[in-house]
């Protein structure tokens, strides 16, 4: 494992190649494998990161990437158009990592627990956390980031992950979660609070 | 604005995505107001720490020799498992599966571990491994060396019977869903 100095966010994959996207995928299902093994160059990036930064390893993040194409191949016919496809990819690789986490983590109490934070209790703890922007300072490295984001209820952490560190935007997360914006705004906030709250008492302890 | 009704709008406000006349009234607020700014700077600072963290790069090869096991594990095991079909009717499907994908990936593969603990001298790990392993052709022969170098008499006999495949060591991987192929590492 090399250097981790790149931002690695969600990039468009590149087009300088001879056939766009669309080109891609339209070839893709039709059967073209070629066209199939150009859309694994393109977009096996975005998935290994989305997947690292979910599982927190390599091998975890190698197994989705491999499954989400492997199952994108067997269900091509189901793709109706290139948004559907981006979409239909990364939905697959979430759901997949989802399912992972949960076995890596067992059938936790410690998620139900925090999930089940109100708001009230949200008001509650801004209130104790007297001068936070002190405590969240650059002390608060990558891993304690991971550290929290474990303890957030799956869909949260997806949620977080694609709008705040892939820098996705709030439709675009809708569509790979299949569900509302509004409900992409909660679990933002949920999860926001819930990084917060987790980062700030780890410095503070 | 009072407290409440700026909270309620903080995600917003961080994520710029309030009208002007809002915005104005949330910073209005902040200015005035000692706790709601606290919130907003620490809010403010878990999203900025996210989109900050990074993801360590795996090896550049390994984009290309994953790239290499999808083609193996999708459209190559197609036509292969067609044309063993064809030639022998008979043969149980996991079998067929099994040839399908290990000739599919003898283009590609892997294990670090597996020549570590090879050249460690460490035998017994691999006595015990049931599982069929990978490795990349070409890059044994980048190596330069007979297989004994590396492996036991046993895993050398896997490999010549389609069990066992060795490949870069860059690509330590899982692969679990394999038909028929459980992959240990
Ligand atoms: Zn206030």
């Amino acid at each position: 494992m090399a250097d981790s100095a790149s931002v690695n966010r969600w990039t468009p994959p590149h087009r300088n190649d001879e056939r766009s996207i669309p080109e891609l995928v339209e070839g893709f299902v039709n059967d073209d494998a070629s066209a199939f093994t150009e859309l694994v160059k393109r977009f096996q990036r975005n998935i290994y990161y989305l997947a690292y930064r979910i599982l927190g390893n390599h091998l975890d993040a190698d197994e989705v990437v491999q499954e989400t194409f492997v199952r994108i191949y067997r269900r091509r016919k189901e793709i109706e158009n290139v948004a559907s496809f981006t979409s239909f990819l990364m939905r697959i690789a979430t759901n997949f990592a989802i399912d992972l986490l949960r076995k890596r983590k067992g059938h936790g109490g410690l998620n139900e627990e925090l999930d089940s934070l109100s708001g009230e209790t949200q008001t509650e703890l801004s209130r104790r956390v007297r001068t936070p922007s002190e405590m969240l300072d650059d002390k608060v490295t990558m891993q304690e980031i991971r550290k929290a984001m474990d303890k957030l209820a799956p869909r949260q952490q997806i949620t977080i992950l694609l709008h705040d560190v892939e820098g996705r935007s709030k439709a675009e997360v809708a569509a790979i979660m299949e569900c509302t914006e509004a409900t992409v705004r909660s679990n933002l906030h949920i999860a926001r609070a819930k990084l917060k709250q987790i980062l700030t008492k780890r410095l503070s302890v | 604005m009072t407290c409440r009704d700026t909270l309620s709008l903080l995600d917003d406000f961080i994520d710029d995505e309030l009208s002007p006349q809002q915005a104005a009234q949330v910073r209005d607020h902040l200015a005035a107001c000692e706790e709601c700014r606290a919130e907003y700077g620490a809010m403010a600072r878990v999203k900025s720490l996210l989109g900050q963290s990074s993801v360590p790069e795996p090896p550049e090869e390994y984009w290309s020799e994953v790239s290499a096991i999808i083609q193996a594990r999708t459209v190559d095991s197609v036509p292969l498992i067609r044309e063993r079909v064809a030639e022998e009717k008979s043969g149980s499907a996991q079998m067929l599966m099994r040839s399908a994908v290990v000739f599919a990936a003898s283009a590609v593969l892997l294990v670090t571990t597996l020549l570590i603990s090879h050249k460690r001298g460490d035998q017994s790990q691999s006595a015990n491994r049931q599982a069929p392993v990978y490795m990349s052709s070409h890059l044994t022969e980048q190596m330069n060396h007979p297989l004994s170098d590396y492996l036991s008499k046993q895993d050398q006999d896997r490999i010549a019977g389609g069990t066992l495949v060795i490949g870069a060591p860059s690509m330590v991987g899982r692969y679990s869903s394999l038909a028929g192929i459980s992959l240990t590492y």
